[in-house]
């Protein structure tokens, strides 16, 4: 008994260790990796509590290597755009100006039923009402209202709306994401000019956001 | 790149507990033997096999499976029986069933592509 009460403190030692060594998340806001490391971890740190007859390094091994796993697979997919598309997936489009995308649906299988829930969760009871609906890699449905439905709307002031752009991410941690650039028409060239007009340079900027509009926010690393 | 140093940790942690792990059951295995053989020779008696191996049974104990060790442990309390008569089958028993159990214990620490099915 007395060496089960020891078994126990030590590996409620070592998975507290590890989960912090991985970083400070909530389950829900996991990416698919790391989702799976903690159910191992779990799952791995249960053996030696069950049968006592189980070394219990070999339990500490198994979770230590999965968290250097987790710490590599991190670093990789912070220096690497392509990591961590290939580890996490990539956000979905599902609904654009009202219009549900049918075959992004089917690609991420999920269901009207799944989306209406999703946008009765986001306080959207009407899909007309979504200018885009992206379901985000941790499962999420990030929504943006159209701009006549928002709260203080320019129609409440009558005044003519634009049509709602999207805002795609062009530059994350000083490295250009190419595949946005496409997805609005905009050349590197035209990036460039954009950045020498603020006189940055992409390795100085930690976020920079744009649309098809233009409209742009650049936010700079700290150091 | 501060996040390397723990990865780094970690790592150096796993390569050391690896390699001590197969040395130290490695050489505890081939000491059993080896003592065992010495009683069979009457070179040692059954009562220092068994000092020997309460002592290596808490090295071995943080690395293989506690069963293993029970068995072996129950083998050796045996020997003391078959001391008196060593060319007894008893005694060709047991020491084919420790050698059986140290096998298993060095297999389950070896690297062998089997071990991963």
């Amino acid at each position: 008994m007395i060496s089960t009460v020891l078994r126990t403190i030590i590996l409620y030692i070592v998975v507290t260790l590890a989960i912090r060594l991985m970083g400070k998340r909530q389950i829900g806001d996991m990416q698919p990796n790391e989702l799976v490391i903690t159910l191992l971890i779990s799952e791995i740190a249960a053996i030696p509590l069950q049968d006592s007859q189980q070394p219990i390094s070999v339990g500490v091994a198994a979770i230590l290597v999965l968290v250097f796993i987790e710490i590599i697979i991190s670093i990789l997919s912070m220096k690497s755009f392509y990591i961590r598309r290939l580890l996490n997936g990539r956000s979905v489009v599902i609904i654009k100006n009202g219009t549900i995308d049918q075959n992004a649906m089917r690609n991420v299988r999920m269901t009207v039923i799944d989306l209406i829930e999703l946008l009765r969760d986001k306080d959207v009871f009407d899909i007309s009402d979504v200018a885009f609906a992206v379901l985000e890699v941790n499962g999420n449905l990030s929504v943006l209202l159209k701009k006549d439905i928002q709260p203080v709307t320019p129609k409440d002031i009558k005044l003519n709306v634009n049509e709602t752009k999207l805002p795609l991410p062009v530059i994350s941690d000083g490295k250009i994401i190419y595949q946005s650039l496409k997805s609005l028409q905009i050349t590197p060239q035209k990036l460039n000019k954009m950045l020498k007009h603020h006189k940055v340079s992409p390795k100085e900027i930690f976020l920079m956001t744009l649309d098809r509009d233009g409209n742009q926010t650049i936010i700079n690393k700290d150091c | 790149m501060k996040r390397l140093i723990p990865a780094f940790i970690i790592l150096i942690f796993i390569i050391v507990l690896c390699f001590s792990s197969h040395i130290l059951v490695d050489s505890i295995c081939s000491k059993t033997l080896n003592d065992i053989e010495s009683f069979y020779n009457k070179k040692i008696s059954a009562q220092d096999i068994q000092n020997s191996w309460q002592k290596q049974k808490e090295l071995l104990s943080l690395f293989v499976n506690h069963n293993f060790l029970d068995e072996i442990s129950i083998y050796i309390g045996q020997l003391t029986v078959a001391d008196a008569d060593l060319k007894s089958p008893e005694f060709e028993t047991i020491y084919k069933n420790i050698q059986t159990i140290l096998y298993m214990i060095k297999e389950e620490q070896r690297f062998a592509p089997h071990s991963f099915y």
